[in-house]
């Protein structure tokens, strides 16, 4: 346990390794010992914020670093830590791989800012914090147009959304006179407060790509380097989760009918990113619909205001991001078309049975993380009497299955690419995609005690 | 609250007959005959040497972006300063460390050679 | 008369409004940028006047306000740079051009 300011700890060693990595061409082995180097103080940050324990609300209650904080701040930076550990091995295209790590690590500590944030100001500067990186991480590579195309997109689009976002909280300010979650009294505001939630929410709709707010994902993440979306489309999202959760949590009692629109959201979400994943030949592609389902299901377990469903979408954005970073990081090293993915099960083994278990996970197949979190998510949702959304759930997940088990058949059946030469053996990034197997199943094995802790949580 | 709903709705009415009587006014009351004087480039009223999209040096554009992001930031010492004699040693320590941070990254863009004139 | 908060609001609610416009409906990637940028002025505005009638006492709003200036300010930074590079390769900065991700 760490007590008083301590308890963010995890933060600061973040940022600090940030800064060592971006001054890593000062060091002995340059970019590689950055990127070793981010690895490592990102993994002890993820030990210090599981060990460190909770607190109630912390500088003038603009933090509270509670259990569904601790559960996303420990997944965020391990999930970092994986992906720091795997640039390691292979590296970026174009060798940036210390300000790739900086970036990362920059963005991972506004992201475990964020799901303590209790204010409007911290929560905006945090979601900044966490974003800004990932503009850059997605078009640092100068001469690629498609890159710089699908980050330029992406940025105009966030920078809307969070400038809409910030009017919405303007208003929220304005209301309660306060920008504190806890102090956020809406009762009585009728259509104005409502304008405030809606605006605000457009800004974490659009971050987290659901539905109507989801077609920059698609683009953006089709030109960035695969490397880039193996860390811009999961890490943030686990952040983007805990925070509305928070959010939620303060507006609902007093705002009517968020549960209708999370509800519409999350099944326009589930709908369009399942059957718009289905053609897709481009694997950066599928996962960005496959993004765009998932967020549907998170806020599924997020529309009914309650404990148990909070705790449930944090615990299922971690399930969902390691085997979705795994597999885009599987893709940066063999290449994103579905057709560079075939006979892998020849060329390696190994990778693709730990293909199979990823796509299994995010089907939700027992024994694995995703099939638990998936079973929390639904039964939250069933509770709260939302049966017609969970068997949209159900459904979309059994469509889901067919393209993922497109993935499988090419990895197995598939032609084998012309003229590929073989991957240079890179034992720290084989480790790193080893550990996410392990963790996938780990996850779904000790799912019940992790998701014990986190259902006391926003009580 | 239905006066609320008015509320809101002369807002959205206002901005959007604004933008359409501002646009629509400069339409009507312009008279469209382009002469080539007067297409022509104004620079202080003297006729125009060479084309008017002169690229600009890139180190220019280095420097302005460093110089608004620090200068932007200073904007942080103002309210600081006025909190500062009630608060005590641990906001001057804030302070230092916010600073450091920028000199942080000022010592980024030097290693990067973005200080370096070429 | 006097003047309330509802004018400051209004005023706010007008700039924002075209901002948006400007946003959507312009084809250069820098007026794109400069439009999110007078949405972002309204956004200050809005809070400026929140916290002047709302908490006369406290300056929640105006320490709000800091924030999102010096934010918008990197961003905005962050932008200029990605066009930039955007136009060293292809002499072109029209948000309609750019469909090399079309699919």
């Amino acid at each position: 346990m760490l007590s008083g300011y301590w308890i963010f700890a995890p933060e600061v060693l973040i940022v600090a390794g940030a800064f060592i990595a971006l001054f890593g061409d000062l060091l002995p082995g340059r970019d590689r010992t950055a990127a070793y180097v981010g690895a490592a103080v990102a993994a002890l940050a993820a030990v210090l914020a599981a060990a460190g324990g909770t607190a109630g609300p912390m500088v003038f209650g603009q933090v509270e670093p509670d259990e569904i904080a601790r559960f996303a701040r420990t997944g965020i930076a391990a999930l970092t830590a994986l992906w720091a550990l795997w640039v390691a091995g292979r590296g970026m295209p174009d060798e940036r791989r210390r300000d790739a790590v900086a970036l990362a690590m920059f963005a991972a500590g506004g992201g475990m800012l964020l799901t303590m944030a209790e204010d409007l100001i911290v929560m905006y500067i945090a979601l900044e914090l966490s974003t800004m990186p990932a503009y850059v991480l997605m078009g640092y590579r100068r001469r690629d147009v498609p890159g710089l195309e699908g980050a330029l997109k992406y940025f105009l689009l966030a920078m809307l959304t969070s400038i809409i976002m910030l009017y919405g909280m303007s208003f929220l300010y304005g209301i309660s006179g306060s920008t504190s979650f806890a102090e956020l009294a809406l009762e009585g505001s009728g259509m104005l407060g409502v304008l405030g939630v809606m605006l605000t929410l457009v800004g974490l709709f659009a971050k987290m790509s659901a539905a109507p707010f989801h077609y920059w994902a698609p683009d953006a993440y089709a030109g960035a380097p695969a490397v880039s979306v193996a860390f811009v489309s999961t890490v943030p999202k686990i952040a983007g989760i805990a925070v509305m959760a928070r959010l939620l949590h303060a507006v609902a009692g007093d705002v009517g009918g968020l549960v209708t629109i999370m509800a519409v959201v999350a099944a326009a979400s589930m709908l369009l990113g399942n059957l718009a994943a289905l053609p897709q030949s481009d694997l950066r592609r599928l996962m960005a619909y496959s993004g765009v389902a998932h967020t549907g299901y998170l806020f599924m377990a997020l529309a009914p205001d309650t404990s148990a469903g909070y705790g449930a979408a944090v615990f299922y954005t971690v399930a969902y991001a390691v085997p979705s970073m795994a597999i885009m990081l599987v893709a940066a090293e063999e290449g994103s078309d579905l057709t560079d993915l075939g006979k892998l099960a020849s060329r390696r083994p190994l990778a693709a049975w730990s293909m199979v278990v990823w796509l299994v996970s995010l089907i939700g197949i027992p024994p694995l993380a995703g099939f638990f979190g998936k079973l929390y998510l639904f039964g939250s949702a069933l509770s709260a009497g939302l049966v017609w959304l969970v068997v949209l759930g159900v459904l979309t997940s059994v469509v889901s299955a067919g393209y993922y088990f497109r993935v499988v058949r090419e990895m197995f059946f598939g032609d084998e690419p012309a003229g590929i030469a073989a991957l240079e053996p890179a034992p720290t990034a084989s480790l790193a995609l080893a550990i996410a197997a392990i963790a996938t199943v780990a996850i779904g094995v000790g799912a019940s005690p992790l998701l014990a802790a986190l259902g006391v949580a926003l009580g | 609250m239905p006066h609320d709903y008015v509320v809101i709705g002369t807002f959205v009415l206002v901005g959007i007959i604004f933008v359409m009587i501002t646009i629509s006014t400069s339409n009507i009351l312009s008279h469209q005959k382009p002469s080539e004087a007067k297409g022509l480039i104004y620079e202080c009223g003297v006729e125009p040497i060479g084309a008017p999209w002169v690229q600009f040096h890139v180190g220019y554009y280095v420097y302005a972006l460093l110089f608004v992001v620090f200068d932007i930031e200073t904007v942080f010492l103002y309210p600081w300063a006025i909190v500062f004699s009630r608060m005590g040693m641990i906001v001057l320590v804030e302070m230092f460390i916010f600073v450091a941070v920028l000199l942080l990254g000022l010592a980024y863009a030097w290693k990067e050679g973005a200080l370096r004139w070429r | 008369m006097q003047v309330g908060p509802s004018a400051f609001m209004a005023l706010a609610a007008v700039l924002f409004s075209l901002g948006l416009y400007g946003a959507v409906a312009r084809k250069s990637a820098v007026m794109v940028l400069m439009s999110l940028e007078l949405m972002a002025v309204a956004v200050s505005l809005n809070m400026v006047a929140l916290s002047r009638f709302v908490t006369p006492t406290e300056m929640t709003g105006q320490v709000f306000t800091i924030f999102t200036m010096v934010v918008s300010a990197a961003e905005i930074g962050l932008g200029l740079a990605l066009v930039l590079a955007i136009y060293r390769q292809t002499r072109s900065i029209e948000l309609t051009r750019m469909d090399t991700l079309k699919g």
